[in-house]
């Protein structure tokens, strides 16, 4: 302890004490008022990495929480469509039971039968091209602005969309499919028996181009036994057969075979073009090298099965000649009906099965964002318990300081000097 | 003496005591005072009879209160604080901007990546597209306005350090000229000290220490002040300067520099201590970082972000352009070295830096050194740790390219010489130049420009992804809003599958280079192509026919048989890709006549290197009716040494499954040969398959075994009747002629184009009738011969029938084969020409065997860098030095489940895909990937600007520790000094009484002596 202190110092250190401890006040008010203890990383530059990186989590939890939202109401807007088209099919499997029961009804009202079923395939169609909120298509894939399901010129109903299938990120790891593709839910329904598509070769030059119809099973036991080979109808050379005309060869996709008696047969525009128990027609101009695909699928559009139905009441019912086929296309249907049903409510299984997994990611979300938001509390905010009592600290340490200086500030020698 | 003069003195030394006493008063609040002291003695005794006769006071100095060691020690503890005061006031503005919600980058990075999230929820909608690009633009701001503001500390360091050194000019001249005096006042050693002037010299250097830390040497009465590494900037009555300018490595950057009469150096790299030394510091060690941080982060983000922007398409089904400016951009690659002020003239050299690889970049600068001899050499130091990462020889020849750390540094041009310096800061203004470039929401290139669809035909449960975008630099993309070509994938077998070529899907085409024949594995999802960018297919020629079918009499030979392949030596390379140096990998033989699966295996067994191999054989043209001969024989062939043209009459066979041919035709066909070659269980087991377009038997082995086709003559003699035909010279061989007319042609299968050179059929060539080749000539047609060769001939005949052209064609074409064999050539439906080259094979008589044996071909898949040449240069399958192609597609797909034969998969460009968030996806992956600092590991965005968050808190917590440290320190030298060299007002008023009373006191003894004298003159 030294003897002596300057006058200039005794001020200028209490000075110095009271600037310190206004200081620390004003960081501890200023901390009071922002709620946070970290004014600035340098407070606590791991906790401060750290609380951006929780910032970061929280916010991508709440982006998942935003996607899972989105998700359920697309999800939920499928699964209502397709209780639509679940309902739809029950009626037309109904109606298919009646048309069965020959016996039982009279010609008007199997027309009235056929009526209604062409009403509901409608509704059927009109369901397959639903759209969402923002009227994108809901079941064309990757294609939402164009049409999922049109009507063939030649007849059915074609696809247009693919494969394609939205998925959200629900978590750092798990994306979920935002839907189901039209294919999925109208297309690749099993058929009881194997039937086909037809379609023309992208590729083909004929100006106008050919277009070959969707076409009718005319003989299914054929059919049958030509699955699962596809065909490819070529048109040849037209200087190939005498006289020369338009003609084409049936050749088989796997292995180029011809089908047999189909080779350079001269082409007549919408005539009918039987083979494997398959008719199909082809019109237009198709030229030289141009070329229809035929593939046999044991996988058939509900719609098709709808339409099917359609064309066997309004053909074959009224005759007696035709009950033993007509008998078949009931039977096929109801069977393929029922598999159409079996697969719609398969894929509505599938919905649920999202649904619970985005339940159950986002209570873990919460879950999680809770458990960040703590440690995120716990590393950057204020115990304001502690922080008050250390600012009435302060503030008394400074006060005392005020009132010592204002003493001691007094005391001088020269006011005793008179 | 006499009493009053005695007084009297003690008047005068009071009197001066007073006075000094209240010069300390009137300066109790000066700066750097020293209270001072008159100091008292005596005077001299005079001697008198009786003793020594004092003779009063005199002030013999006035004496400085003054320790040294204090002023010393104040001058450091001066220094140390200001530097760490400066360096903590600028480290606090960067830390709070980098980590403030509304000035740091992370909330804004956050909204960015939520903004994507919504437009991967609804791609197709423009109002999320639109909030993708404002908060992209938000990014920008935020980057450039952390950048800017650091940009902005760094002018103002650099014009605070130009008032520092005007600060120091201004008091070293005061010190110099202060010294000077000293001297004059102090005279001689002998006078008093001139204590206020030492006071105000000792003032002004701890004023210089608060700028700068510097060494005082005291020579005699003169302070020499050094700074630096001893540069002199006081010596006695001179005072040199200092000065701010731009500094030698780095015209941005301010560095101080020495200037006297002699020497003019930059000393930036010694100063320490002061509010210079602290400012220095600072940008040395927090505001490099900071800026280097946040454009390593500022790169990494905007390459990324193009690069996987780029592979998508937007909603008009255009390829993505660059979404931020590319930082290779050339304008910006060009800024980015500073050559050194002291470089040779001319100051001509050209440089561009290109960021590589940005997860391999650190946040150093870096120094180019030409250390000689000549500009032969250089090499590249990091700066941060001062590691050599690259170094070299210079060749003189432009451009030149360094390599290191993520960077591409190329040498343009310029005059290059031993000593030049360069200061490579590839990442200063990176964070500056982030600028988004998209400017309408469907420019955002959300989808990706492939997909996949499973064909309805299919009858197994194969599946198909939709795959992963990987480089859209492929010839798959080639021309925008369309692959090139269109694929298709084939099952051949559940366990084989081919790709093709699918722009007409009717016809599918091998692809260049093949991918064919590839095994797949049911069950699980396997990776259709490669993601190996430099990925080649060399793909072989198929053996040749050997020269012509080997015939044993007397039943089939067990010796071995030529199968058309020869010996061959392969030889791979690899390059480094570092050095570009390449190397032999390896060296492989293959002996005479072994089968493409032997070549294969051995291939297999060489790094890098994958060989599939498969084997395909035709047979066409049966013919069993040309004989004469009664009864005709059977027409018998034997594949691998199995028959496949038996009679069977046991209903419990077990050669063939279930659903066999059971008859066996006349004439033979080859429909029945494919499907019993399809049914016979022994050669399914060998993976041998046929299949039979109603003309040709194509029999494939999967493998790449040989083929070993058999045709036997199984007719007992006697049985001719009539004449037999005799072979031409040679009777011996008579057996071998039996039955003519037994006959099938064979072929590798390979079919070549003939294509038109001049003259137009306008596809009028067809199956039937003929064409006239005299008029609107010449027909000339080119075409690959087997050998590799190419040919051409001219067509010059008037044909009535197809045949006759065929003929033609077939005549000219023969003559350019250089082997045994006829050419076939067929055409397509619109009149295009192939050809193919068959051997015949005739059936011979009784137990003989005519036979020939077909090898494979071979395609060898090579890794990156790899590089085949084969020896000889001919008359081997592969043929010197064989073209490898590239079989990489820039993406990929998963294809799972249990495909069947003749399932199909296939791959398009993603028409009107707008729906599609796939790339979108893959953008917002970016945020929890690591992309940032490879080397240490990875960071994510985030994690990268947390870590420079936290580093830059680190060193302002330090500096705020230490700063306070210092604080306290200096407050207790200040303290102490102030104990001793300070004034205390009530010891000088004490003092001052003191005085007054001692004075008065002498005034006394003045009146006592006069009283003295009175008295005694009032005594007369």
């Amino acid at each position: 302890m030294v003897d002596r202190v300057s006058t200039y110092w005794s001020f200028q250190r209490p000075v110095n004490d009271m600037l310190r401890l206004q200081a620390n006040l004003n960081k501890t008010s200023e901390q009071i008022a922002t709620g946070k203890k970290m004014l600035s990383p340098a407070d606590d530059p791991v906790g401060a990495a750290r609380v951006l990186q929780l910032d970061q989590e929280i916010a991508l939890l709440d982006q998942y929480e935003r996607n899972i939202t989105l998700l359920d109401a697309r999800l939920e807007q499928e699964e209502g469509v397709l209780d639509g088209v679940t309902d739809t099919l029950q009626r037309v499997r109904e109606l298919a039971v009646q048309a069965g029961n020959a016996a039982v009804y009279s010609e008007t009202e199997r027309v009235a039968i056929a009526q209604e079923i062409k009403e509901r395939l409608k509704e059927l169609f009109d369901l397959s091209n639903s759209k969402d909120g923002s009227g994108e298509y809901l079941f064309s894939g990757f294609q939402g602005s164009t049409q999922t399901f049109v009507e063939n010129p030649g007849g059915g109903f074609r696809y247009q969309g693919d494969e394609g299938v939205r998925n959200l990120q629900v978590s750092r790891t798990i994306t979920i499919a935002s839907g189901d593709t039209g294919k999925d839910i109208f297309l690749d329904v099993p058929a009881n028996v194997p039937s086909f598509n037809a379609y023309a070769n992208t590729e083909n030059k004929g100006n106008p181009p050919g277009v070959i119809s969707q076409g009718i099973t005319v003989n299914q036991d054929a059919l049958d036994e030509f699955y699962p080979e596809d065909a490819i109808i070529t048109f040849e050379n037209e200087l190939d057969i005498e006289p020369p005309q338009a003609n084409f060869t049936i050749r088989q996709k796997s292995d180029g075979r011809v089908v047999d008696g189909y080779e350079n047969i001269p082409f007549q525009p919408g005539n009918g073009i039987t083979f494997g128990g398959m008719t199909v027609s082809i019109i237009g101009n198709p030229v030289p090298g141009d070329q229809f695909i035929v593939e046999t699928s044991n996988q058939q559009n509900m719609m098709t099965t709808v339409n099917k139905l359609v064309f066997a009441l309004e053909n074959y019912a009224a005759d007696a000649e035709f009950s033993q086929i007509y008998d078949e296309a009931i039977f096929n249907t109801l069977e393929n009906m029922d598999n159409a049903i079996e697969n719609v409510s398969q894929i509505r299984a599938r919905i649920g099965a999202r649904l619970n997994t985005t339940e159950n990611t986002a209570n873990q979300h919460a879950d999680n964002k809770l458990a960040a938001k703590d440690i995120r509390a716990d590393i950057r905010d204020l115990d304001y318990a502690e922080a008050v009592s250390r600012l009435q600290l302060e503030e008394f340490i400074l006060q005392a300081t005020q009132q010592s200086f204002a003493k001691t500030s007094q005391l001088n020698l020269f006011d005793f000097i008179r | 003496m006499s009493i009053l003069s005695t007084a009297i003195t003690g008047i005068k030394a009071h009197q001066m005591a007073l006075k000094t006493t209240g010069h300390n008063i009137s300066n109790a609040n000066t700066p750097g005072y020293s209270r001072q002291e008159a100091v008292m003695v005596s005077n001299n005794p005079l001697y008198r009879g009786v003793g020594y006769i004092g003779q009063g006071v005199e002030i013999a100095t006035v004496r400085r209160v003054h320790d040294q060691f204090l002023t010393i020690q104040l001058r450091q503890d001066t220094s140390t604080f200001h530097d760490l005061q400066t360096y903590r006031e600028n480290i606090e503005q960067v830390d709070r901007i980098l980590a403030d919600d509304k000035t740091g980058l992370q909330p804004q990075l956050d909204r960015y990546f939520a903004a994507l999230q919504g437009a991967a929820d609804n791609p197709a909608y423009v109002p999320s597209r639109d909030v993708v690009l404002g908060e992209a633009k938000g990014l920008e701001d935020r980057f450039e306005t952390i950048s800017r503001y650091l940009q902005d500390l760094n002018e103002t360091l650099n014009g605070q350090l130009r008032t520092s050194t005007q600060q120091v000019n201004a008091i070293a001249q005061g010190i110099a000229d202060l010294n000077e005096e000293i001297v004059t006042a102090r005279g001689d050693a002998a006078s008093a000290p001139p204590n206020d002037l030492y006071d105000k010299r000792d003032e002004l250097v701890r004023q210089l220490s608060e700028l700068v830390e510097v060494d005082v040497v005291e020579v005699g009465e003169t302070f020499n002040i050094a700074i630096g590494n001893g540069q002199p900037l006081v010596l006695k009555y001179d005072a040199n300067r200092l000065e701010a300018t731009p500094s030698l490595e780095d015209p941005n950057r301010y560095g101080i520099r020495y200037v006297s009469k002699v020497e003019n150096q930059d000393i930036t790299e010694n100063i320490t201590g002061g509010s210079i030394g602290g400012r220095l510091e600072f940008r040395r060690e927090a505001l490099d970082l900071a800026i280097n941080s946040l454009g390593r982060l500022a790169v990494g983000f905007v390459q990324e972000t193009n690069a996987q922007h780029k592979l998508g398409i937007d909603l008009e089904g255009r390829f993505g352009n660059d979404f931020f400016r590319d930082m290779n951009d050339p304008a910006l690659t060009r800024q980015r070295v500073y050559s050194y002020g002291t470089n040779n003239p001319p100051n001509d050299r050209i440089f561009n830096v290109f960021f590589e690889d940005t997860k391999e970049l650190t946040t150093s600068e870096y120094t180019l050194n030409l250390p000689g001899p000549g500009a032969s050499r250089y090499e590249v130091i990091r700066k941060t740790d001062g590691e050599t990462v690259s170094e070299g020889a210079l060749t003189g020849d432009f451009p030149q390219e360094l390599e290191f750390d993520g960077l591409r540094v190329v040498l343009e041009a310029g005059t290059f010489q031993q000593g030049d310096t360069f200061t490579i800061a590839p990442l200063r203004f990176a964070a500056n130049q982030v600028e988004k470039l998209i400017q309408r929401p469907a420019e955002l290139a959300l989808a990706y420009p492939m997909r996949a669809e499973t064909s309805l035909s299919n009858t197994g449960s194969g599946y198909i992804d939709q795959g992963q975008m990987l480089s859209r630099d492929s010839k798959a993309f080639s021309v925008d809003g369309q692959l090139t070509p269109p694929l298709v994938i084939k099952f051949e077998s559940p366990t084989r599958y081919s790709v093709y070529d699918n722009s007409d899907p009717g016809r599918p085409k091998p692809l260049e280079p093949p991918l064919e024949n590839i095994p797949f594995v049911p069950g699980m999802a396997n990776t259709v192509f490669t993601d190996d960018p430099g990925e080649t297919i060399v793909s072989s020629w198929r053996a040749r026919l050997p020269q012509n079918p080997d015939i044993s009499a007397g039943g089939p030979s067990t010796s071995f048989l030529y199968n058309g392949i020869n010996p061959e030596r392969f030889q791979f390379f690899s390059t480094d890709p570092q050095t570009g140096n390449e190397t032999e990998l390896a060296s492989v033989s293959t002996e005479y006549g072994a089968s493409a699966s032997e070549i294969a295996d051995k291939l297999n067994l060489v790094d890098g290197v994958t060989a599939r191999a498969y084997t395909e054989v035709q047979l066409s043209h049966f013919t069993n009716n040309g004989t004469t001969y009664d009864p005709d024989n059977n027409f018998e062939i034997w594949v691998n040494g199995y028959e496949i043209t038996q009679e069977l009459v046991s209903a419990n066979q077990n050669i063939y499954m279930d659903g066999y041919p059971e008859d066996v035709p006349n004439p033979m066909e080859p429909n029945f040969l494919a499907d019993r070659i399809n049914s016979h269980f022994e050669l399914q087991q060998l993976g041998i398959q046929a299949k039979s377009d109603g003309e040709t038997l194509t029999i494939t082995d999967e493998n790449g075994d040989d083929i070993l086709i058999e045709m036997r003559g199984d007719k007992p003699q006697p049985v001719i009747t009539g004449e037999p035909p005799l072979p031409p010279n040679d009777p011996a061989f008579v057996n071998a002629y039996i039955d003519p007319g037994d006959t099938f042609s064979i072929s590798t299968g390979e079919t070549w184009d003939v294509t038109p050179i001049s003259g137009d059929t306008e596809g009028l060539l067809n199956n039937l009738t003929g064409y006239d080749f005299t008029e609107d000539g010449p027909y000339v047609y080119e075409m690959y011969l087997p050998d590799g060769r190419t040919g051409s001939i001219e067509m010059t005949g008037r044909h009535a029938t197809a045949d006759d052209v065929k003929q033609e064609f077939q005549t000219k074409l023969n003559q350019l084969l250089d082997s045994p064999g006829f050419t076939k050539v067929t055409f397509s439906p619109r009149g295009e020409v192939q050809y193919q080259v068959f051997n015949q094979i005739q059936g011979t008589g009784n137990q003989d065997v005519a036979r020939t044996n077909i090898g494979g071909q071979v395609d060898v898949v090579m890794s990156d860098g790899i590089r085949l040449e084969t020896d000889p240069e001919v008359g081997g399958i592969f043929n010197g030095v064989p073209d490898a192609k590239s079989s990489y597609m820039g993406f990929q797909f998963d294809v799972g489940g249990r495909p069947e034969a003749g399932d199909e998969f296939v791959i398009n460009w993603n028409e009107n895909g707008v729906s599609d968030n796939r790339n979108v996806l893959d953008l917002v992956a970016l945020e929890t990937t690591d992309t940032i600092n490879n080397n240490d590991g990875g960071m994510t965005f985030t994690e990268s600007y947390s870590q420079t968050v936290e580093q830059i808190g680190t060193l302002t917590s330090q500096v705020q520790i230490r700063s306070d440290a210092a604080r306290a320190v200096l407050e207790g030298t200040q303290s102490e000094i102030n104990e001793v060299q300070g004034v205390n007002l009530d010891e000088e008023a004490a003092r001052l009484i003191e005085f007054q009373v001692a004075y008065n006191a002498n005034a006394k003894v003045i009146s006592v002596a006069q009283e003295l004298f009175d008295s005694l003159l009032a005594a007369f």
